[in-house]
C-alpha cells in the first residue's frame, strides 16, 4: 500500500501525481502530452515521440541514448502513443533503479530524470529542424508498423472493426495514423507538431517508486516554466459513441483458418456508474468465470476466445471472438442470448458476490508494480476522480444486483464484423 | 508431515526465500515480499512438449506419446469430477490461469487476499485427475481452435520454421499444443499414464511469493499433499546432431513487412554451466547486435532493421541451446548475411571491453527491477528450481562475471556454420 500519494494542478493545464512506496526498489516517471485524435496529426506525433525517446541534444543517436541509460543501471526511456477516447495520449517514462541499490551508493535519479527532460525540452536539432536522415527512417518505420497490423489477427480484426464501430468519430482513427498520411509528413509538419505539443496538449505527470522525488517533481515541472501554455487543451474525455440507427455488418476474406468476430453494443448518451459497468463486464465476458467463457466456450465449444471490454469513455461494450467459419451464426445468437440473461437479470448472488471479489481483488493488484500505479493515477484523471485502489474496491463491493441489470439494459447491439478464411485459409 | 528447509538468499540484494523439503516428497519455496499486496503461486511439473519419450518402474520399457499431451493434460486438469476448477476459485477472488511450455507445466493464482483458500483449491485440484471418453472428446475442438489460432500467426510460423530448420530429431521443433491430427490419437488412459508419470510430487513443485506467511504454506501442505513414491522417472531425447538440418527455410502469410528470425544453434549445456552460457550468450548477443553497437546503428540507418529487431536466448537443459534474433526486414538474407559478418569480425578480436562493462551494469539494473515484482519472483524460483538452480544463481554469476569469459564462450556459442535464416513473405503482393 502506498505510503505517500499527492496529486496537485499546477499552471498552465498540468496535472501531477506522486506515490511514494517504500517497497518498491525503482522509480518510474511518465511524462504524457494529450492532444485530440485526428487522422491528419497522429502519425506525426507518433513519430515525434519516437524521435524524442531516442536523441537528445548531449547524446544525439540511439546508440549513444542507448549507451548512457545502460550506464545508469539499465535506466529504459520508453515512447508511447495510444488513444482515449478521442484524444491521443504520447509521451515518455524513464525506470530506473533506487538510488540504495547502485553498487557503491551512487546517485543515479537526477541524473536519470535530466536525462529525459532534455529527451523532451533539449532535442537534438539541425537547423531548428529534427535530423532529416532520423526523421525519415522513423516516418519508414511507423508504415511499415502500420502495415504491420495485419499479422496478429485478432488486433487486426478489432481495428478494423473499429472503424465501423466509431465511424465519423475521431476514435476511429488509430493513435498510429494511417500510411498514407504518415508518407506525407513533412520535416515542417513535425517541428510544428512538436511546439504545438509544449504548447497546447494538456500535461498530466505521474511519478511513482520506492524513493522520495519531490525534488525532481520540482525540476520537471519547472521544465514548462517560459512555454506559452495559455491556449491548452481542456480534454473531455467521456464523449459516448452515437447508436446507429441499424445494426452495421462488415466482412473481410484473409488467409486465416479461423474466423474473427468482433460485436459492439453502445451504452447511450447518459454517463454511467463506470464501476457498475466493470463488473458487468466482468461477469458478461471479462473473468474466467463469465457467462461467455462459462458457456459460450466451455459448455458449447464454440470459440476459442470470447471475451468483452468496455470502450470507457465512448460507453461502447465490444465481444471479440475466435471462432470456426461455420459456427459464427450459433456463436452470434448465444453471445446475444448471455446478454439478455444478463438484462434480465439471471444471475445468482454468489455470482455476483464472486465477481465483484474478482474485480476488486485485481484492482488492489495494482498496488504492486510501479508502472500500473503510474497508470492508476492517470486514468483516475481521466475518469476526473482520484480514487486508491482500496476505495475503488469498495465502490465495487457495493454494486446491487439492480446496478448490474442496469448496466447490461442500456447496451444495445450496433456492429458486427467478421474476419474470415478465403478459400485458400480453409485446413491450412 | 515433516520437512526440512534451507535458506536461499542473495548477498547483492538482500531478497531471501525458503526451501523447504516436504516429505510428501515436493519441494515448497515461499518468498515473502514485505509490503507486497498479492500472492503469486505456481504449482507445477518438469513436464512440457518436449517429454514425449520416458519410462517409469511402471512403464517397463520407454513409451511414445503423441504430441500435444502435455498441453492437452493442462487443459484437461481444469474439470474435477463434480465441477469446473475456475468456479471454485471464484469463490476466493483469485485469478487463476495454467500454461504448458517446451519443459514446463504449471497452474496459477494470483489474488490480493483469501490465498489461503485459493492455495487449498490449487493443491487439491491438482493431485486429482478426471478424465473420460466424453469429458476428453469435448476438449478436442477447444483445443483444434487454439492450435488453429496459432496457426494464423506469422510470428509463431516464424519461430518454429526456424527451430525446424536447426534441429533434426529433438521435439522442441514440435509446437506445443500439437497438431490438429497428433490431438487425435489421446485418450484418457494416456492422459492418466502421463499424469501418473510426471505429475509425481517428486518431479514437482510450489512455488509462492508476495503477501504469503510461510507457516501457512507448511500447514496447507501437511493438510493437503498426498504422499507419492518416487517412480524413478526417465526421460530420453533422441540424439540430436551439431549440424543445422538446412540454412534457409521461408513461408508465405498475410504480413506487411517480411519477418525473419535468424538462429545460431550452440551445444545444450546442463545446471550452473547452463545458466553462466545463457548469462554470457544474452550479454554477447547485445554486444554483437545490440542498439548500441556500430553494427545496429548503421542497419538501421540502412533501412535493413526497425525498433522490432530483438533476440533472446532460447535454452533448457532438456537438450537445447540457441540465439536467436527477429524482427521485420524489406531485405532479411542481406540482414543474416550482415549477422555472419559481425560474428566473423567479432572473432578476429572486435569484442569492446568497455561495452562489456556497461551492459553488466545495466543487467544487474534489470535484475534488480526484476525482484520488484511479484509475479516475477514466483515464475523465477519455479523455472530455476525445475532446471537444478535458483533464483539468484543468474545474478550470482552475473555479478562475477569476467569480460574473459564472455570472450571464451563467444567462441563454444556462436559458429556460423550453424546459423539458419526463417523468413515469412507477404502472399499478397
Amino acid at each position: 500500500m502506498s505510503d505517500i500519494f499527492e496529486h496537485k494542478r499546477c499552471p498552465g493545464g498540468i496535472t501531477v501525481s506522486a506515490i511514494k512506496d517504500g517497497k518498491f526498489k525503482s522509480n518510474c516517471i511518465v511524462i504524457r502530452f494529450i492532444v485530440p485524435l485526428k487522422e491528419e496529426t497522429a502519425s506525426a506525433y507518433s513519430i515525434l515521440a519516437d524521435i524524442l525517446a531516442t536523441s537528445n541534444r548531449s547524446y544525439p543517436s540511439k546508440e549513444q541514448l542507448t549507451e548512457r541509460t545502460a550506464e545508469l543501471y539499465g535506466s529504459a526511456i520508453n515512447a508511447f502513443s495510444y488513444r482515449v477516447g478521442d484524444y491521443q495520449v504520447v509521451g515518455l517514462s524513464i525506470i530506473f533503479i533506487g538510488d540504495e541499490y547502485t553498487i557503491g551508493g551512487e546517485v543515479i535519479s537526477n541524473t536519470a530524470a535530466q536525462l529525459l527532460l532534455d529527451c523532451i525540452f533539449d532535442p537534438h536539432l539541425e537547423d531548428g529542424h529534427f535530423s532529416e536522415k532520423y526523421f525519415k527512417l522513423r516516418k519508414q518505420e511507423i508504415v511499415d508498423q502500420i502495415e504491420s497490423s495485419v499479422n496478429n489477427k485478432r488486433q487486426y480484426a478489432l481495428w478494423k472493426a473499429g472503424q465501423i464501430i466509431f465511424e465519423d468519430e475521431p476514435c476511429a482513427c488509430s493513435a498510429l495514423g494511417t500510411a498514407e498520411t504518415a508518407k506525407k509528413i513533412t520535416l515542417d509538419n513535425l517541428t510544428d507538431a512538436y511546439h504545438t505539443l509544449l504548447s497546447q496538449a494538456a500535461v498530466d505527470i505521474t511519478f511513482c517508486g520506492g524513493q522520495d522525488m519531490q525534488n525532481l517533481e520540482a525540476e520537471v515541472v519547472k521544465a514548462f516554466d517560459g512555454i506559452d501554455r495559455s491556449n491548452v487543451c481542456e480534454p473531455v474525455f467521456y464523449s459516448p459513441s452515437p447508436l446507429k440507427s441499424s445494426t452495421a455488418h462488415g466482412e473481410e476474406e484473409m488467409d486465416v483458418s479461423q474466423a474473427k468476430m468482433v460485436m459492439a453494443f453502445k451504452g447511450g448518451e447518459e454517463k454511467p456508474d463506470i464501476y457498475a459497468d466493470k463488473v458487468m463486464c466482468a461477469m458478461f465476458g471479462g473473468s474466467p468465470t463469465s457467462k461467455l467463457f462459462m458457456n459460450v466456450r466451455e459448455k458449447l465449444s464454440l470459440c476459442y476466445y470470447c471475451a468483452a471490454g468496455l470502450v470507457e469513455c465512448k460507453n461502447t461494450l465490444i465481444v471479440d471472438s475466435g471462432v470456426d467459419t461455420d459456427k459464427i451464426p450459433t456463436a452470434r445468437e448465444e453471445i446475444l442470448r448471455q446478454l439478455e440473461a444478463m438484462q434480465k437479470g439471471d444471475f445468482t448472488d454468489e455470482e455476483l458476490y464472486n465477481t465483484k471479489l474478482y474485480v476488486s481483488g485485481a484492482f488492489r493488484s495494482n498496488y504492486d508494480s510501479v508502472g500500473d500505479m503510474n497508470s492508476w493515477y492517470f486514468y483516475q484523471f481521466v475518469r476526473g476522480t482520484s480514487y486508491s485502489p482500496d476505495q475503488v474496491a469498495k465502490l465495487v463491493m457495493s454494486v446491487t444486483r439492480e446496478d448490474i441489470v442496469n448496466s447490461a439494459k442500456r447496451f444495445e447491439l450496433d456492429t458486427v464484423y467478421v474476419l474470415k478464411p478465403d478459400e485458400g485459409g480453409v485446413g491450412k | 508431515m515433516s520437512y526440512t528447509k534451507e535458506i536461499i538468499s542473495s548477498e547483492r540484494t538482500g531478497d531471501k526465500y525458503s526451501l523447504i523439503h516436504h516429505s510428501s516428497g515436493l519441494d515448497v519455496l515461499v518468498w515473502k515480499m514485505d509490503g507486497f499486496t498479492t500472492t503469486e503461486a505456481l504449482f507445477g511439473t518438469k513436464y512440457g512438449s518436449v517429454n514425449n519419450r520416458f519410462k517409469t518402474v511402471d512403464t517397463g520399457d520407454f513409451i511414445t506419446v503423441p504430441d500435444g499431451i502435455a498441453h492437452y493434460l493442462e487443459h484437461k486438469l481444469f474439470e474435477n469430477e463434480d465441477c469446473d476448477v475456475f468456479e471454485l476459485y471464484a469463490k476466493t477472488g483469485a485469478s487463476a490461469n495454467a500454461f504448458t511450455s517446451f519443459c514446463e507445466t504449471a497452474y496459477t493464482f494470483s489474488c490480493s487476499e483469501n490465498y489461503e483458500e485459493s492455495l487449498e483449491i490449487l493443491l487439491n485440484f491438482v493431485q486429482k485427475p478426471y478424465f473420460t471418453d466424453e469429458n476428453v472428446e469435448k476438449e478436442r475442438g477447444i483445443i483444434a481452435q487454439e492450435i488453429k489460432m496459432s496457426n494464423d500467426s506469422p510470428d509463431r510460423a516464424c519461430f518454429f520454421n526456424l527451430l525446424k530448420a536447426m534441429y533434426h530429431n529433438h521435439p522442441v521443433k514440435i509446437d506445443i499444443a500439437g497438431t490438429v491430427e497428433s490431438i487425435q490419437e489421446i485418450t484418457p488412459e494416456l492422459l492418466y499414464k502421463c499424469y501418473y508419470t510426471f505429475y509425481n510430487l517428486h518431479n514437482m513443485v510450489l512455488c509462492i511469493a508476495g503477501n504469503v506467511e510461510e507457516e501457512k504454506v507448511i500447514e496447507l501442505c501437511d493438510k493437503c499433499l498426498i504422499p507419492a513414491e518416487d517412480k524413478q522417472l526417465e526421460v530420453t531425447f533422441p540424439d540430436e546432431p551439431p549440424e543445422i538440418v538446412t540454412r534457409r527455410v521461408t513461408a508465405k502469410y498475410t504480413v506487411g513487412t517480411p519477418l525473419f528470425s535468424a538462429g545460431f544453434k550452440c551445444p545444450p549445456f546442463k545446471g550452473d554451466e547452463m545458466v553462466k552460457m545463457e548469462v554470457c550468450a544474452g550479454i554477447l548477443l547485445q554486444m554483437l547486435f545490440g542498439s548500441m553497437t556500430p553494427w545496429y546503428k548503421q542497419l538501421f540507418e540502412e533501412g535493413l532493421i526497425n525498433s522490432t529487431f530483438s533476440f533472446e536466448v532460447f535454452n533448457a537443459e532438456e537438450g537445447f541451446f540457441c540465439c536467436i534474433c527477429s524482427g521485420e526486414s524489406k531485405d532479411p538474407d542481406l540482414v543474416f548475411e550482415r549477422c555472419l559478418q559481425r560474428i566473423d569480425s567479432a572473432k578476429s578480436g572486435e569484442l569492446d571491453r568497455r561495452l562489456f562493462e556497461i551492459i553488466q551494469k545495466s543487467r544487474y539494473g534489470s535484475m534488480i527491477r526484476g525482484f520488484n515484482n511479484v509475479e516475477n519472483c514466483a515464475e523465477t524460483m519455479f523455472e530455476n528450481h525445475l532446471q537444478g538452480t535458483d533464483a539468484f544463481t543468474a545474478s550470482d554469476i552475473l555479478a562475477k562475471l569476467r569480460f574473459e569469459d564472455v570472450c571464451e564462450a563467444f567462441g563454444a556459442l556462436f559458429d556460423t556454420s550453424k546459423a539458419a535464416l526463417s523468413i515469412i513473405y507477404n502472399n499478397v503482393e
